[in-house]
Order: structure tokens, then C-alpha cells, then sequence
């Protein structure tokens, strides 16, 4: 019981140091006197960097870290499948479909987020109307969201082989994950959204607990499963949705963090929410600092940042430890 | 001796109007073997050639780029081209062409219908393979290569223009556009350098650096491109660098947003000089990303004007 505090603690001390880390580093490395003119005055260069990018930035890859993290690890619980992620229930499809339809159409940076988070919302939508024509279930869950994410992947393929070459590059960046372009008003309200989100999933957390011994099992331990089932899956869904719509497709984070979590404290999703959340905000923090760090004044993509350092981290961690259990 | 002779007197029968390419070869390699007498011959063979197998001039040209259909169309040829691609939309002839495909991806049966004796291909964006089954299918492919600044547009142009059979008409637009690349230079040359941030794209931010004729026009007219020590061509650029190095200018080319959000964006930042003294200018998108010998000379001279509006 101990152990848990002083874990949960750990990761609020270090998600800290990861700020000021970022802060710091993120970019060229700037000097604590600078960093103190900067913090206090309300012009200048210094002021523009930090308060104007730097922490709004930041801000950003925290929430959509802690967000997508949070979505991960519900999903693979209720699911129950150790594959799962944020994306694996078409998100991502309807979302790049809406940003393609977004740059095609040439709307700018406020349409932009708003069709992709539509494109999302869509897509889910319709995923939900395919389950629901059954029995809404896990398995009609799981195969209406990935028949859907190919659909809309194959759109925006065909978008892509009769659209303009500039157009295409617009989208494929966006494909690779930013964090950069966000609107200040915009990435508080992505905030707003994600930390409700998380706190509801919290509420649900014994729901969510008994959903992962089964279907079957939940009915009889007094849970209305389907009911439960479509509310934990829109609320996934739109803390999915307004990361990808601030952000891009950043992948990784939300299959690879809930998995560590996991295994270092437990399957008990009270504490797992928690420290997802946290540990995600804080592998995406420190990623977006690399990629803005490693090749100064260019930027890498922030997906490749995760995808690499997250997979190599991933493997070493899986032959290091004794047990691997999923559930 | 002879023997070589007579090998290379049948090949001169069959090897068609690459036979002067040819001779030339030979004679550097045999220049130091066999006597004058026969270099002689080689001689007269070669005149022999030049006179009687002229290189047929292409009447049938499909053009597999937007930049190289529209340096035909400078050229005079576009009558002669029967096939472009859906992106090719300048100069406005061009979209009453026949379409026979992507840039990415050219429809081969639709162009080996077309029938073409040239077809214009561009390096860039595109794979060997596609190259290699158009020349197996039959086709004369040229491969133009990518420019990266205006020399290289030049020399391809005189290139399109040889492959044309309109070499002069080509070569006196050259000296024409180099008279007016030479006039802003001279313009610039001695004047103070402002530093210039030049944006093709905002989400995310992109800009073009090191060994892009985007960076030579900036120079050429006479500015400081801040992106310039760049080894990316067109690197993804972090907005916290561009407010460090705090340009005088920004030039953006529109890319899907309109142009007062595109300034707006950058209102957000009123430490920056190009914000306070209002120097955010849009160029011409079309003019300055595709690098034809005209257009790189227009969007230099619009360049100019913004980055020293004080010359007229």
C-alpha cells in the first residue's frame, strides 16, 4: 500500500522535472537567468520563447500524452485485448480523413483541428451504429472499428492519388504527429476535455475492472455491460479525438505506456488511470523534447521520437523482466 | 585495324540518330591508336552524318511535370505536346491538354496510345521502374534532373530546348532573364542584408535552406535567409528558432490558408522586427515553387521588393 504513494509520487515528482527539463532544453538550451527575465517580464524575445512556445507546447504534449495513455489502457481492459490503442477503433481514419478533406478544401489553422476532430467523431459514430445493430459487444467493437479505420484509410488514399503533390505533403506531416501548430485557446480547451475525460474514466474504474473478466462475468457481478461498454467507449473516443485533433496521429503512447503501468503496479484500474496518465504525460513531454532538440533549428516528427525510443525502450524492458503478464 | 573499320562503318548503318554522340566517342577513344588517316575518315563520316541524319524533331511530346509543361510552353512547343499530367495547370493551355495521369504515377497505356516520340520525365518524385518500363515499352524517356538553383533551371532549359530542336529561342530567353537576374544583383549587391525568414508552409512550420533556389533568390535579392546553414533542403523549422534569430522579413507562399490568417499567425509574436515594422509579404505560390527559368526570375524580382522596398 505504501509502495503505491510512494510510486504515484514518484511520477509526480518526475513529470515535474520533465517540465522544467523540456523547458529548458527543449530547443536551444537556454540559462536560469534567462529562464527568471523571461518567466517575469511580459516582452522581449526570452518572454516570446517561453511563455508564447515553449510552455504552451508542453502543456500540450502533457495532456495529449496523459490523454491517449488514459484511452489506451481502458481500451486494452475493456477489450481485453493486449493490442489495443487509442487508434484501434478507427479514430485515426475518420480523423486523417478529415484533415485530407481539410487541406483539400483549403480551410486553415482553425478548420483544420475542428474536421479532424470531426472526421473522428464520425468515424466513431459509425462504428457505434455498426455494434449497435447487434448486440454491442467487444467483438463487434473491435471489427466494426477496424473495418471502418481501413474505409476511411482507403479514402484518403484516393484522395491522395488524385490530389495535388503540396496538398499531400500537408496532410502526411500532419500524419506524422505535431505538436507544434496548436492554437494557445485551443490547446486549453483539448485540456479542459481530456482531464474530464480522465476523470469520468476514473469514476468508472470498478466498472472497468469487472469488464476485464468478460462479458459474461460483468452481467453476473450486477454490471449492465452493453450500457457500460458504449459509455466508456465514446468517452475514449473523444479524449482520443481531441488529441488527434490538436496533435496528429502520435503513436505508441497509448500502447506502450498502459502496458509498463501495468506491470509495474499492478492491473487495478484506479491506480492504473492514474499513473498512465501520468507516465504518458511524461514519455510524450520529454519525447517532443527530443525532437525539437536533436537536429536545432529543424524538427523531427514526434511520432518518430516515440515510435523508436518508445520500441527499443519497450523490448529492453520486456527480456529484463521475470513475468509478463497482460491481465 | 581495318577489321575495327568495318565494324563501326555497319554499326553507323543501324545505330540511327545516336550515331554522332557515337562517332565522338570513338574517335576520343581511337584518336591515340590509329593513324590520321583513318581519324580522318572518322571525319568525314561524322560530317557525312551531320549533314543527312538529322535528329527527327519530337512532334508528339508528353511531359511528366508541371514545371517542364510549362518550359515547353515558353519554348513554343506546346502545340506539339499531346499529353501532360492532372497536376499541370500553368499556363492555362495546359489544362486543355490530354491527362495521362499523376505526377506520381503516369498511366502507361494511356501514353503508349498517345504514341509520343518524346516523352519529359522529372527525377524528382519518381522511381527508376517507371523510367525503365517506358523505355522497354518503346518510349524515348528523357530524365531531367532535380534544379537546385538557377544555373541548373538554365542549363535544363537550353537541355528541353535541345531535345526540342528550339536551342536558340531557348538559349536567347537565357541571356534575356540573365540581363534582369544580373540588374537585381547589382541592385543588392552593396546594400545591408536583412535577415529573411521565408515560410512555405505553416502546419508545421516549413521552410527551404541550404542548396534550394528559394535560398538563392532570398540571397540574390539581397537578403539573409536565417534557415540557410540548414543540411535539410526543406527542413521542418521550430518557430522558437525563427523568433531567436528574429528575421526583418517574412515571406510566406500561401498553402492552403488565406493570407490575413497566415499574418495573423505571426501578429502573435510583436517582438519579432518583421512583425513591428509590418514586413510579412506573400509570394506568388506557383511562381516561387516551380522552378522554371521566367518564373525564377519574377518571383527574384518580387523578392527584391519586399526585402528592399526602398529600390524602385
Amino acid at each position: 500500500m505504501k509502495n503505491k504513494y510512494f510510486f504515484f509520487l514518484f511520477l509526480v515528482i518526475a513529470l515535474a522535472a520533465s517540465f522544467i527539463i523540456s523547458l529548458i532544453f527543449g530547443g536551444t538550451p537556454i540559462s536560469f537567468n534567462e529562464l527568471l527575465t523571461g518567466l517575469k517580464s511580459s516582452t522581449g524575445i526570452e518572454y516570446a520563447i517561453i511563455w508564447k512556445i515553449r510552455i504552451p507546447r508542453i502543456m500540450l504534449s502533457i495532456f495529449v500524452g496523459a490523454g491517449l495513455a488514459v484511452s489506451g489502457c481502458v481500451l486494452q481492459g475493456i477489450l481485453r485485448n493486449p493490442l489495443a490503442e487509442p487508434y484501434t477503433l478507427g479514430i485515426s481514419g475518420g480523423a486523417a480523413f478529415g484533415v485530407t478533406v481539410a487541406v483539400l478544401l483549403g480551410i486553415g489553422s482553425l478548420g483544420l483541428p475542428l474536421l479532424a476532430f470531426a472526421g473522428g467523431l464520425l468515424s466513431v459514430f459509425l462504428v457505434y451504429l455498426i455494434a449497435s445493430k447487434k448486440y454491442f459487444s467487444v467483438s463487434t467493437l473491435i471489427l466494426g472499428g477496424v473495418i471502418l479505420s481501413f474505409l476511411f484509410s482507403s479514402m484518403v488514399m484516393l484522395i491522395f492519388s488524385i490530389a495535388r503533390t503540396d496538398k499531400i505533403h500537408t496532410t502526411l506531416l500532419w500524419l506524422m504527429g505535431d505538436l507544434s501548430g496548436a492554437d494557445t485557446n485551443l490547446i486549453l480547451i483539448c485540456g479542459l476535455f481530456i482531464f474530464f475525460g480522465i476523470l469520468i474514466l476514473f469514476v468508472f474504474n470498478r466498472e472497468i475492472d469487472i469488464l476485464t473478466l468478460g462479458e459474461e462475468k460483468a452481467v453476473f457481478l450486477g454490471i449492465d455491460s452493453a450500457k457500460t461498454l458504449k459509455l466508456l467507449f465514446v468517452i475514449t473516443s473523444l479524449i482520443t479525438g481531441a488529441c488527434v485533433a490538436v496533435s496528429g496521429i502520435i503513436g505508441f503512447v497509448g500502447l506502450l505506456i498502459p502496458h509498463f503501468i501495468r506491470n509495474l503496479t499492478g492491473p487495478k484500474y484506479s491506480t492504473l488511470i492514474i499513473n498512465s496518465a501520468l507516465a504518458g504525460a511524461i514519455f510524450l513531454c520529454l519525447a517532443d523534447a527530443i525532437a525539437r532538440t536533436v537536429i536545432y533549428p529543424v524538427e523531427l516528427p514526434v511520432g518518430v521520437i516515440t515510435g523508436i525510443a518508445g520500441g527499443l525502450f519497450f523490448i529492453f524492458y520486456l527480456l529484463k523482466s521475470k513475468e509478463w503478464e497482460i491481465f | 585495324m581495318r577489321m575495327e573499320t568495318i565494324i563501326l562503318v555497319t554499326q553507323v548503318k543501324t545505330c540511327g540518330y545516336n550515331l554522332n554522340n557515337f562517332l565522338i566517342k570513338y574517335m576520343i577513344i581511337f584518336k591515340n591508336i590509329i593513324s590520321k588517316r583513318f581519324s580522318c575518315l572518322f571525319s568525314i563520316l561524322f560530317l557525312y552524318n551531320s549533314a543527312y541524319c538529322q535528329i527527327p524533331v519530337p512532334k508528339k511530346i508528353v511531359s511528366l511535370a508541371p514545371a517542364i509543361t510549362e518550359q515547353l510552353f515558353l519554348l513554343g512547343a506546346g502545340d506539339d505536346i499531346v499529353g501532360v499530367t492532372t497536376y499541370c495547370e500553368f499556363p492555362e493551355e495546359a489544362k486543355q491538354k490530354e491527362k495521362v495521369g499523376t505526377y506520381l504515377e503516369p498511366n502507361l497505356e494511356k501514353l503508349l496510345r498517345l504514341k509520343p516520340d518524346l516523352v519529359l520525365f522529372a527525377k524528382e518524385g519518381h522511381n527508376k521502374e517507371t523510367v525503365d518500363r517506358m523505355e522497354a515499352l518503346g518510349l524515348k524517356v528523357a530524365v531531367l534532373a532535380q534544379c537546385n538553383n538557377y544555373e541548373e533551371i538554365f542549363t535544363q532549359f537550353i537541355e528541353i530546348g535541345k531535345l526540342t530542336s528550339r536551342e536558340n529561342k531557348a538559349k536567347e530567353i537565357i541571356t534575356k532573364l540573365r540581363k534582369r537576374i544580373k540588374t537585381v544583383s547589382n541592385k543588392t549587391k552593396n546594400l545591408k542584408k536583412p535577415k529573411v525568414f521565408f515560410q512555405l508552409g505553416s502546419n508545421p512550420l516549413m521552410t527551404a535552406a541550404k542548396n534550394t533556389f528559394n535560398n538563392e533568390m532570398i540571397s540574390l535579392a539581397g537578403g539573409e535567409n536565417i534557415a540557410r546553414n540548414s543540411n535539410i533542403r526543406y527542413p521542418r523549422y521550430n518557430p522558437e528558432a525563427v523568433i531567436r534569430q528574429n528575421p526583418d522579413v517574412i515571406i510566406f507562399v500561401n498553402m492552403g490558408d488565406t493570407t490575413e490568417a497566415e499574418i495573423e499567425k505571426w501578429k502573435k509574436y510583436p517582438e519579432l522586427e518583421a512583425v513591428k515594422n509590418n514586413r510579412i509579404f506573400m509570394a506568388d505560390t506557383h511562381k516561387t515553387c516551380s522552378p522554371t527559368p521566367v518564373n525564377f526570375v519574377e518571383a527574384l524580382e518580387a523578392f527584391c521588393t519586399f526585402i528592399h522596398p526602398e529600390l524602385k
